[in-house]
């Protein structure tokens, strides 16, 4: 990669489809007159993201293909395939789903986990941190051969 | 008179059965279990396109980084990973017509640069992996959620996308207008955007 390159991001290349000076005024920080109408479409359009985030992490909404049960905290940090997701799953199903009590940890941790999981979204520092913590969980899962 | 008498009966019963813990335990667990069906969430299958119906989501709102073939970032809003073990990016719009625009294409072109060339980032396999040569916009509308399925850009059209843009930021170039006078309307620098404009 060439040093003096720049990383851009998808939405700023896709500010040029749309209009080119707008894109401009924005790169070099030109101040914006947003009216009440855009603002209140911003909201509109933020606020189903986030549902709509909480719904496909939840399994709310999901195609047929996917059948396994989503472990949103771990999906939110490492990704629905990773294999550290996976072997969290593992363990709630082979684990905690088998004794009375860990069925009750995973449907409290279902009701308050989808929440915590679109905030974690949001917020990289925090996610970071999630995902040490998870690390250890996981390391020790792998070590006791587990599941 | 006699309905006195049947109302104080039917206080006194329902006066006797608060009182017993029996009844606000039955109560307490009926309200408990009435809670939980009432929010228990439910499954939407019917609401994908065909391309995905038997797809599994492997990402939803996650950072990726590429470097090759240049230096991009984007998070898409969903990933999915069809039975063929092609992914296929998805991007939620809100919006009042069910109408794709140039920057969705673009948008979702870029992901594919990205989901082809990112080392890791929670992705399956190793860089070159397969990505379907379309995406969807899915766009949530008053009368409901549409899915429109794009045709994405090559990877050399990004490219080009991508040096018209540092061109732009270094001056090096003019910036163009919006073609449609509409989008200018309620633009947040239409005070400060000069001549030149359509229309």
């Amino acid at each position: 990669m060439n040093r003096r390159q720049r990383r851009v991001s998808a939405s700023d290349l896709a500010a040029l489809g749309r209009c080119e000076r707008q894109a401009m005024f924005r790169f070099h920080k030109r101040p914006e007159r947003v009216d009440a109408v855009v603002k209140a479409a911003r909201k509109r359009g933020e606020a189903e993201h986030d549902r709509r985030y909480r719904d496909v992490v939840s399994g709310r909404s999901a195609p047929a293909g996917h059948r396994r049960g989503p472990c949103f905290i771990a999906t939110a940090v490492y990704g629905g395939d990773a294999w550290q997701t996976e072997r969290l799953r593992d363990w709630r199903d082979r684990s905690l789903l088998e004794c009375l009590w860990g069925r009750a940890f995973v449907a409290v941790y279902y009701r308050v986990s989808p929440p915590i999981a679109a905030w974690l979204a949001h917020r990289p520092g925090a996610t970071r941190l999630v995902r040490r913590l998870l690390d250890g969980l996981v390391r020790r899962l792998g070590q006791g051969g587990g599941a | 008179m006699n309905g006195e008498w049947l109302l104080s009966l039917l206080l006194g019963l329902v006066v006797k059965a608060l009182s017993s813990p029996v009844f606000l335990v039955c109560f307490a667990v009926g309200i408990a279990v009435w809670e939980i069906l009432r929010r228990r969430p439910r499954r939407q299958q019917g609401d994908y396109p065909a391309e995905l119906a038997r797809a599994k989501l492997v990402m939803s709102e996650q950072d990726i980084l590429a470097d090759v073939p240049i230096p991009l970032a984007g998070r898409p809003d969903e990933v999915y990973r069809q039975s063929s073990g092609h992914l296929v990016p998805v991007e939620t719009k809100t919006r009042n017509r069910a109408k794709v625009h140039r920057e969705d294409l673009i948008q979702l072109s870029v992901y594919r640069v990205l989901l082809q060339r990112a080392k890791h980032n929670g992705l399956p396999g190793r860089p070159g992996r397969p990505v379907a040569g379309y995406g969807f916009v899915r766009i949530v509308t008053p009368s409901g959620v549409r899915w429109r399925r794009v045709v994405l850009m090559s990877e050399a059209e990004v490219v080009q996308l991508y040096e018209r843009r540092i061109a732009l930021e270094s001056g090096r170039v003019c910036p163009t207008v919006a073609k449609h006078p509409a989008l200018c309307q309620r633009c947040a620098y239409r005070d400060t955007c000069g001549p030149g404009r359509p229309g």
